[in-house]
């Protein structure tokens, strides 16, 4: 008999807040190997979630486990298999493409040979080997993004945390992140990913959740989110009932609604 | 729905683009009031009253000069006072100007917008001039309203004279930020540009440093000269100093020339140079072209070198960072040639009677402890991607160890040839001032440390901006330092060791207040919550 292995993201009851409560009691378990996508309106918590467990905030209350490290009791170790890649590139203007991924992968302690070939696998397959020796302070917002890429891929992170990372690349770039987000999912990477672009979600992500106002409202597949918002829609008099076809009708039909359950909570009262 | 818009005034007219500086300047003044709280009218008010003591003094004593100098000399030497705050004034302008160049963000909306440029660069001028000219009114209108209070109402004269000289001094920096992107490029012309500003801004202080030590008999003939009773280009300079000197003294006549030649200058300034503004502006906001590191490197030869440790990693990146961008330095370079004058004076008290030698170890420590103070804070307080580091395995401790050792080897690297020279030299001096240099350095560094504040790595001029407390504070332990040094190279060992400690107590009062109460997140980020 194997033991089941743990969770890659485990939240508890987690709180946060600033003037108001941003996040307010979130209950989140990711699986390891999962293409998680979080969604929600500006302002619902998602951002603020994601930089309490990639280490960033401080919880008020709650707890987070990453693939079982308790990361608020041992940060270090939560870090050293996580990635975070925040909607602005964290890179240096005066630094070349090479050296940036040269100065991550000494902060990770990857070895010498191991980082070599990652970083020539990773600026080959982001389109930047053309650019390796160039400085970034020039280079258009979807070369940084791509550079702030491979700088959180080169460590071979188990947890990749991306925020809102396709915003404002072009079709081409966003295309090539997209690739590559899919192909260490593929080689068993857990990716959580907030966007706006409900079609990337819809493409890519096995598992969609929905948070509003600090809370997660729904949950699951897109076939389960659409069955939860037909529901919600049975719930709702006027024209608005039937079956919700595309994520941003099930989008717009769960966060519209004041207090949604999730399918789970649903199968469960069930 | 235009009747509720009320008085809107015509699209991109002068008033609608100084109403709006104004109401920024408003919103900027309402939010110190909201950090300062009830004690700013207070505070307001007494250095308003601290500022017209001191300049009644300066008026009583200023009103007896006449009766101590030649009548002949009173009137040049007034001009020449004013000739150097007009330099002064043009350091500030050029300052101003240099930086209208490269403001960028909400600036740049009204420079897309259907407005003509000259109208934009108009504004754009006065605002330099205001800026030029209002921190020197703190300090000089004062002395205008002592010298009503002490019945010598020409004092008053001050104000247009100021007015005149700001808006002059504007048309000349304007003029001089344009020459230097002409013929240097935006790039260059920022960091060169406050240099140059220095310098104006210095050099006659240093003249007039210079002129104090020439011998008596030379002292003579330059002042006879200046007044007239010599042949040859003094006394010509002598009557223009004094026909500018007559402003001051509430001369009508003169008073209406340098008004009418300043607004004159101005208003030609602004109709020849708006053009070239707005080019200028256009390279300025390009000028961040992609440029080749190294040039194309081979991977093996002088490729990266991944597999270093942590710490050196940490060093290293910190270490590449400053050699790529030797220019950010610039304003500790223009801070420190700000001092030469004072230690010039300094010198004077000298009883050994070598000057370089007297000189050098007060110098070499104050630099030292500005260059710490500015490595210190790019390495910890303007770091680019806080988030990176924030995020990586490694304790916030040992990144801020790595990095405070990096500003320490910049620092060994600069300093340790001059000392070596000084050695040679004379081996006691260099011993004091390398001590004073070690002192300096660890002081500027631990209080960069303490100050908990994070910023852009392009505003390192600023820096002092945001935190009064820790600009007075690196300035007087560098300082109390090099008073250290200075007495040591004397022999004043006592003196030293009682200023020594004194500059101690100073530092760590100054690191337990800048510390405060501890913030709750492990990493500041400008990400707001979301």
């Amino acid at each position: 008999m194997t033991l089941p292995s743990p969770p890659a993201l485990r939240i508890r009851n987690l709180h946060k807040r600033f003037d108001r409560p941003a996040v307010d009691g979130l209950e989140l378990t990711i699986a390891a190997g999962e293409f998680y996508a979080l969604l929600g309106p500006n302002g619902a918590g998602k951002t603020t979630s994601l930089r309490m467990v990639a280490g960033l905030l401080v919880p008020d209350a709650g707890s987070i486990e990453v693939y079982g490290i308790d990361a608020l009791a041992d940060p270090l170790a939560a870090r050293q298999v996580t990635a975070w890649l925040p909607d602005e590139p964290m890179i240096y203007d005066k630094l070349t493409p090479l050296e940036y991924l040269e100065f991550v992968a000494g902060l990770w302690g990857v070895p010498a040979g191991e980082a070599a070939r990652e970083a020539d696998v990773l600026l080959r397959g982001l389109d930047l080997w053309h650019a390796r020796d160039s400085r970034c302070e020039g280079f258009s917002r979807g070369m940084r993004q791509k550079v702030a890429l491979a700088g959180a891929l080169i460590h071979n992170p188990s947890l990749l945390i991306l925020d809102e990372p396709l915003t404002g690349l072009d079709t081409a770039v966003a295309r090539q992140v997209k690739d590559i987000l899919t192909a260490r999912a593929a080689a068993g990477a857990t990716i959580i990913l907030t966007t706006h672009i409900l079609e990337v979600a819809e493409r890519l992500a096995t598992r969609i959740g929905i948070i509003q106002a600090g809370r997660l409202i729904a949950e699951g597949s897109l076939q389960e989110l659409r069955e939860a918002a037909a529901q919600h829609r049975l719930g709702v008099p006027g024209p608005g009932a039937g079956r919700p076809e595309t994520l941003e009708d099930v989008f717009l039909d769960l966060v519209s609604g004041s207090r949604t359950e999730s399918p789970a909570a649903r199968a469960d009262a069930a | 729905m235009s009747a509720s818009l009320g008085r809107v005034p015509v699209a991109g007219s002068i008033r609608l683009l100084l109403g709006h500086e104004l109401r920024l300047w408003r919103r900027r003044v309402s939010d110190a009031r909201r950090r300062w709280g009830r004690a700013l009218p207070m505070v307001l008010v007494a250095v308003a009253l601290v500022l017209h003591l001191v300049a009644f003094g300066a008026v009583r004593m200023l009103n007896r000069v006449p009766e101590r100098i030649d009548d002949a000399l009173v009137l040049p030497l007034l001009g020449g006072a004013l000739v150097m705050l007009w330099s002064l004034l043009l350091a500030q302008a050029l300052t101003a100007a240099t930086r209208a160049f490269f403001e960028a963000g909400a600036i740049d909306l009204i420079h897309t917008a259907p407005i003509p440029p000259d109208r934009i660069f108009a504004t754009r001028a006065l605002a330099v001039a205001v800026i030029t000219g209002g921190p020197f009114a703190i300090f000089i209108l004062p002395l205008a309203h002592m010298g009503l209070v002490q019945g010598t109402p020409t004092w008053l004269a001050l104000y247009p004279v100021l007015a005149a000289l700001s808006l002059s001094a504007t048309a000349g920096g304007m003029a001089l930020a344009l020459l230097l992107v002409r013929l240097v490029g935006p790039r260059l012309t920022r960091s060169l540009g406050q240099v140059l500003a220095v310098l104006i801004g210095t050099g006659l202080g240093m003249a007039v440093q210079g002129f104090n030590r020439l011998p008596t008999e030379d002292k003579v003939a330059i002042l006879s000269g200046l007044s007239g009773q010599t042949e040859g280009v003094l006394p010509t300079l002598g009557h223009i100093a004094a026909d500018l000197g007559r402003t001051l003294t509430g001369d009508l006549l003169a008073l209406s020339w340098l008004g009418v030649g300043s607004v004159a200058l101005f208003l030609l300034s602004v109709a020849a140079l708006g053009p070239a503004f707005q080019r200028a502006r256009a390279l300025a906001g390009g000028a961040a072209e992609t440029l080749p590191a190294q040039g194309r490197r081979s991977g093996k030869a002088r490729g990266p070198v991944f597999g270093r440790g942590i710490a050196a990693t940490l060093r290293h990146k910190e270490l590449r960072l400053l050699t790529r961008d030797p220019w950010v330095l610039m304003p500790v370079l223009q801070r420190s040639i700000a001092l030469v004058p004072t230690c010039l004076a300094l010198a004077g008290l000298d009883s050994s009677g070598n000057l370089v030698l007297a000189l050098t170890a007060p110098m070499l420590v104050v630099f030292a402890g500005k260059l710490a103070g500015g490595l210190a804070w790019l390495t910890l307080a303007a770091e680019e991607a806080p988030e990176l580091i924030a995020t990586a395995p490694v304790a916030a401790a040992r990144v801020a160890r790595a990095k405070v050792e990096a500003a320490l080897i910049a620092m060994a690297a600069l300093f340790g040839l001059p000392l070596l020279l000084l050695a040679v030299q004379d081996p006691a001096v260099a011993a004091a001032t390398a001590l004073g240099c070690v002192a300096a350095t660890g002081s500027a560094t631990l209080l960069a440390m303490a100050e908990p504040r994070r910023n852009a790595r392009r505003d390192f001029g600023d820096r002092f901006r945001n935190s009064a407390g820790f600009a007075v504070a690196e300035l007087a332990v560098t300082l109390g330092w090099a008073a250290v040094a200075w007495c040591a190279v004397q022999g004043q060992l006592l003196a030293a060791a009682g200023i020594a400690a004194s500059t101690f107590a100073l530092l760590a009062g100054a690191v337990s207040l800048l510390r405060g109460p501890k913030a709750t997140a492990p990493a500041p980020s400008s990400s707001k919550p979301a």
